[in-house]
């Protein structure tokens, strides 16, 4: 499937049409192969590109993300469309209300093909973490997507869609990213409204594109950024302005940083692929590699996993089969709150939400919560220090590629399974905007790495992204 | 072990709901439609992916109850989670302030029981959110989400209230101060203004204070004292018999006027406060407290010393007259232009006047009989155009008829009679009729002239002026 | 920090704060999983904080003096269908719940 651009640049010149694109779309995430969707939307999608389509007859595409067709995880509340959060519990969730983003995209022409899959609430890293099926990887169907936005990245790999939302709170689009090939932005915390977006971690959570390059989350991006008085916590007001600059772009010197000891943390194979991308990169006279430090990176996973099922904790305690939602039958209200509970949350789920629970209770409050609130503060100190030396941080997206299925793989414990974010949660713990980009190979599974600006320089970091792509091109 | 070795301490946090046009997190409309889950949206119904945007309107008012209770109003506010599960409140937490409420450290002064002025010292008033309604119907309930998110500030006070007549006046000026800034309506039936009392006995020679219970929600005055009589007599019933005193929640009952256990939960709510990540700080600027300073209408108890300062009104008279601000403008500016002495013009008005308002269940704001047409009516009682009796007919007329009273006078000839001859003639007249009276009161029986003063006016109609009738008849009796 | 033993107890306790209902097999799972991440979250013992202030949003570090406040006027709400339309349970207008509870 073409990238956003071009596929924009074909509309324009008749080469295709909307209607087109969007059929072969629909084919495909019908056939539903790696299980990347929960919901189709065909009518209203077919209904949306027969607009587009029109428009662009009359020469007035809306924006670059006319008759564009993508999906959206499965935690985009969009009115009168299922939305299940992957989980048991949403089931038969029907939205009264249109959410924020999923305006913004319905606005700009886009066509939406489908809802798809996640870890329930966004809570996982392999997309395994539902009751709707895991998700597997578009590169090898013995293995896992990623997660949480793990039907994010298989839709657009798989090419039912040019794009996908995601949302991304400890690397939830950074991982399946990179397990799939893929490019991936999450940006800095405040740019994006969460209004309508399901909340997992409040002080984390931010939407977060796929695409296949940065010119195309670049478009996403525009359209995305916009104010939203809705959502207090939105600290950016003026929409990123990006693809004309993106285009338009010369290339300028890079400053950046590693942390040798973080790169030393991944399996061989990663590891070679990141120093071999690190030493061809140095070869290009506008790259200068830095040495940082990042000393309490190590504590992120203990951080993060106190801090986000806090929040999730008392985000998701709105789901207690009264208002809407599955509600389990019962005598009387306290069984109808813990069966309902009990029996319609996933497994994950519950352990985040007993974990958080017990971190915020009293007599632990202190001791776990607020230190790690603590900790978090320095974690952001550390990256304020990296900043000053360089201009943008290189490192692994995670020290293994994509796991192999449940079924298939060594059983690992919870701590082993959320050490595969020990890179990309101190992003979110920042605030800060990331990158996933994949490394140019012909190998089945990729490599990649993390590219993480400092706050609110999106817009540049997108424009180094376009920029190392470039330079990268060297090595397919 | 006696009673008198304990003394009670009170302390009483008021949940008031703010008069702004909408909710306190959403646009949804406050007050309105009684029409269940009419006033609800995604917001305040709690559906995934929600969040809140704090009402500027709120924040005012707030700041407002504040200064009016001589707080600190903190410079950076924030707000918190309060984690608890029930139906009537769908997020599953109350957004509340824990950490850094709006305003902290005020006092109201009030009468302890001797009548000696007494401070209670203000905590802290925090911005809270109000919670749906739940009722139960036979063997199920119903909820309406209508309350939900309706903005609140709870005022907290320290326990510096030792009796049922202490926390009554407390209640009654917090009211009144709220109602006359304009926070709140303070309708209690409403539950615009409702109560949580917090009650304990401590010995009087120990610092240590004795367990308390609380009794929540408590929507009328009568209610609260019933409910501390009760609750200090049973705890004093448990402590005579050696029991402790268990910390609890307690509901009263309107029907036995008792308080009852407030149904135990299997394990005691722990609520794990924590910073509302979806909201940011509030800085509040010296500017932003000025103007809303500059704002406030007189405080009721300055109001009460000022009118018995400078119109010599009694405590009671100057208390009655503030009890509504417009009231007590009603009545200065009715002063200002009569001549009638101010302490009359009170009488006029908290009497006469409030009497009609009441019966036509109007507003002294809306009536159509004006300081100004009311002054007219004074101004004849002070001239001694018309007598006291007189002018009440008068004024009921005037409301009624919406004529003035000069109209109403001359229409139904009711000016008193001036023609001196005629009073000559009547009193002379009397002297001769009643030759006993007018002995009685030579002989010093002073008040007997009241008699002949009163025969006068029915002979003249009613139509003379009682001194000019009095008068006339001492100096005929004293030649 | 103290070392914390995670008793069943202690996981009952959490559950019921949390209103989820545990199977006797369940209380041991969370028992083991909870001993094993607290265990590893030990490792911010070596952190020095002292007098450290709290980062608990990105926000904190980064809101210029903005304030983030809605005029204060009512809009439409929501239709009552649209409020009641994914209820389990509805009647006379309102969420309806199988079970008396104290009134509010």
């Amino acid at each position: 499937m073409k990238d956003i651009y071009s596929l924009h640049q074909m509309y324009l010149k008749k080469e295709t049409s909307p209607v087109e694109v969007l059929q072969d779309c629909l084919k495909i995430a019908e056939k539903n192969k790696l299980n990347s969707y929960i919901t189709v939307c065909s009518d209203l999608a077919l209904d949306q590109a027969k607009k587009a389509q029109k428009r662009f007859t009359d020469g007035k595409p809306l924006s670059y993300l006319d008759g564009i067709p993508y999906s959206l995880k499965d935690l985009f509340v969009t009115k009168g469309i299922r939305t299940t959060a992957g989980s048991k519990h949403l089931l038969n969730y029907h939205p009264p209300y249109q959410g924020s983003v999923a305006q913004f995209l319905s606005d700009s022409g886009a066509t939406l093909v489908g809802k798809v899959g996640c870890d329930e609430f966004g809570m996982g890293s392999t997309n395994e973490n539902t009751p709707y099926g895991a998700i597997l990887n578009p590169l090898d169907p013995n293995r896992v997507a990623g997660g949480s936005s793990g039907g994010s990245a298989a839709a657009v790999a798989e090419n039912s869609c040019s794009f996908s939302m995601g949302t991304d709170t400890g690397g939830s689009v950074r991982l399946p990213s990179f397990y799939c090939g893929l490019t991936g932005f999450k940006p800095s915390y405040g740019t994006v409204t969460r209004y309508g977006q399901i909340a997992y971690a409040s002080s984390l959570d931010q939407a977060a594109p796929i695409g296949r390059n940065c010119l195309d989350l670049a478009a996403v991006m525009e359209v995305i950024s916009q104010a939203d008085p809705k959502d207090s916590t939105q600290l950016r007001k003026d929409p990123l302005q990006l693809v004309s600059s993106l285009l338009n772009n010369q290339q300028t010197k890079i400053k950046l940083g590693v942390d040798a000891s973080l790169l030393e943390g991944c399996d061989p194979d990663v590891l070679k692929e990141l120093q071999a991308c690190l030493q061809y990169l140095s070869q290009n006279a506008s790259i200068e590699l830095v040495d940082i430090s990042l000393p309490h990176l190590q504590y992120g996973i203990s951080v993060y996993y106190l801090i986000a099922p806090a929040e999730a904790s008392a985000n998701l305690a709105r789901y207690d089969g009264i208002h809407y939602g599955e509600r389990e039958k019962a005598e009387n209200l306290e069984d109808i709150y813990r069966l309902t509970r009990g029996k319609t949350l996933g497994t994950e789920v519950k352990k985040r939400i007993m974990l958080g629970t017990f971190a915020l209770s009293s007599g632990y409050s202190q001791q776990f919560f607020e230190k790690a609130c603590q900790v978090r503060e320095l974690i952001a100190r550390d990256f304020d220090l990296a900043f000053e030396k360089c201009d943008y941080i290189f490192s692994p997206v995670s020290s293994t590629k994509a796991l192999e299925l449940k079924e298939k793989r060594k059983p690992m414990s919870s701590i082993q399974l959320y050490l595969n974010d020990l890179y990309t949660v101190p992003v979110n713990l920042a605030g800060l905007p990331a990158l996933s980009l994949p490394i140019p190979s012909k190998q089945k599974l990729p490599g990649g790495f993390q590219l993480i600006g400092s706050y609110a320089s999106d817009a540049e970091l997108l424009k180094t992204g376009y920029q190392l792509e470039k330079i990268l091109e060297g090595l397919s | 072990m006696n009673r008198d070795d304990y003394k009670v301490v009170i302390g009483i946090e008021v949940h008031a709901q703010l008069c702004t046009q909408s909710k306190v997190w959403c646009s949804c409309e406050v007050g309105g439609s009684d029409y269940e889950n009419s006033r609800v949206c995604e917001v305040c119904s709690a559906h995934p992916g929600t969040l809140p945007v704090l009402n500027q309107g709120v924040f005012d008012y707030a700041i407002k109850a504040g200064l009016a209770l001589d707080c600190k109003i903190s410079p950076e506010i924030s707000f918190d989670r309060k984690n608890y599960f029930y139906p009537d409140l769908p997020k599953g937490y109350q957004i509340t302030q824990f950490y850094r409420p709006i305003a902290q450290s005020g006092v109201l002064k009030i009468r302890d029981d001797k009548e000696n002025e007494k401070t209670v010292r203000i905590r802290q008033i925090q911005i809270e959110e109000d919670t749906g309604k739940s009722i139960h119907v036979q063997d199920y309930s119903l909820i309406n989400l209508n309350r939900a998110g309706t903005p609140l500030i709870e005022i907290v006070s320290e326990p510096d209230l030792s009796s049922a007549a202490e926390a009554l006046d407390y209640l009654k000026k917090l009211h009144g101060i709220l109602v006359y800034t304009g926070v709140t309506q303070g309708n209690m039936q409403d539950g615009n203004f409702r109560c949580d009392v917090n009650l304990s006995l401590q010995r009087k020679d120990q610092e240590k204070m004795g367990i308390r219970s609380e009794v929540k929600n408590l929507n009328s005055f009568r209610h609260v004292e019933k409910a501390i009589h009760y609750e200090t007599q049973r705890h004093w019933n448990l402590i005579k018999e050696g029991k402790e005193v268990p910390q609890e929640t307690r509901l009263f009952d309107i029907e036995t006027l008792s308080t009852k256990v407030l149904r135990v939960k299997s394990d005691a709510d722990d609520y794990r406060y924590f910073n509302e990540p979806d909201l940011l700080p509030v800085f509040i600027t010296e500017q932003k407290i000025n103007s809303i300073r500059a704002d406030l209408p007189e405080l009721p108890q300055t109001k009460i010393t000022r009118l018995m300062k400078e119109y010599g009104l009694s405590e009671y008279a100057a208390e009655t007259l503030s009890s509504q601000s417009s009231l007590a403008d009603y009545f200065e500016q009715t002063v200002k232009m009569t001549s009638l002495p101010a302490v009359k013009v009170g009488n006029w008005v908290m009497v006469e006047l409030m009497r009609l308002i009441n019966e036509y269940n109007a507003q002294i704001d809306s009536i159509a009989l004006r300081p100004k047409h009311l002054a007219e009516l004074l101004n004849l009682i002070a001239g001694n155009k018309i007598s006291g009796t007189v002018a009440k007919d008068v004024l009921t007329q005037m409301y009624d008829t919406q004529k003035s009273a000069h109209q109403i006078v001359t229409e139904q000839n009711l000016a008193l009679e001036t023609d001196t001859d005629l009073v000559d003639e009547v009193a002379e007249r009397l002297i001769l009729k009643h030759p006993e009276e007018v002995e009685q009161y030579r002989a010093g029986r002073e008040r007997i002239l009241g008699f002949l003063v009163g025969q006068a006016m029915k002979e003249l109609k009613g139509k003379a002026d009682p001194a000019l009738i009095s008068q006339t008849l001492k100096d005929k009796i004293g030649q | 920090m103290s070392k914390i033993n995670v008793t069943s107890d202690l996981v009952q306790h959490v559950a019921n704060l949390a209103r989820i209902k545990l199977e006797e097999s369940e209380v041991k799972e969370y028992q083991a999983l909870m001993q094993s991440l607290l265990d590893y979250f030990e490792n911010l013992d070596q952190v020095k904080t002292e007098g450290l202030s709290p980062l608990m949003s990105p926000t904190q570090r980064y809101q210029k003096n903005l304030n983030a406040l809605r005029e204060d006027h009512k809009a439409e709400s929501l239709d009552v269908q649209e409020i009641l339309k994914n209820t389990a349970s509805q009647g006379q207008r309102q969420f309806k719940i199988n079970s008396v509870i104290e009134e509010s």
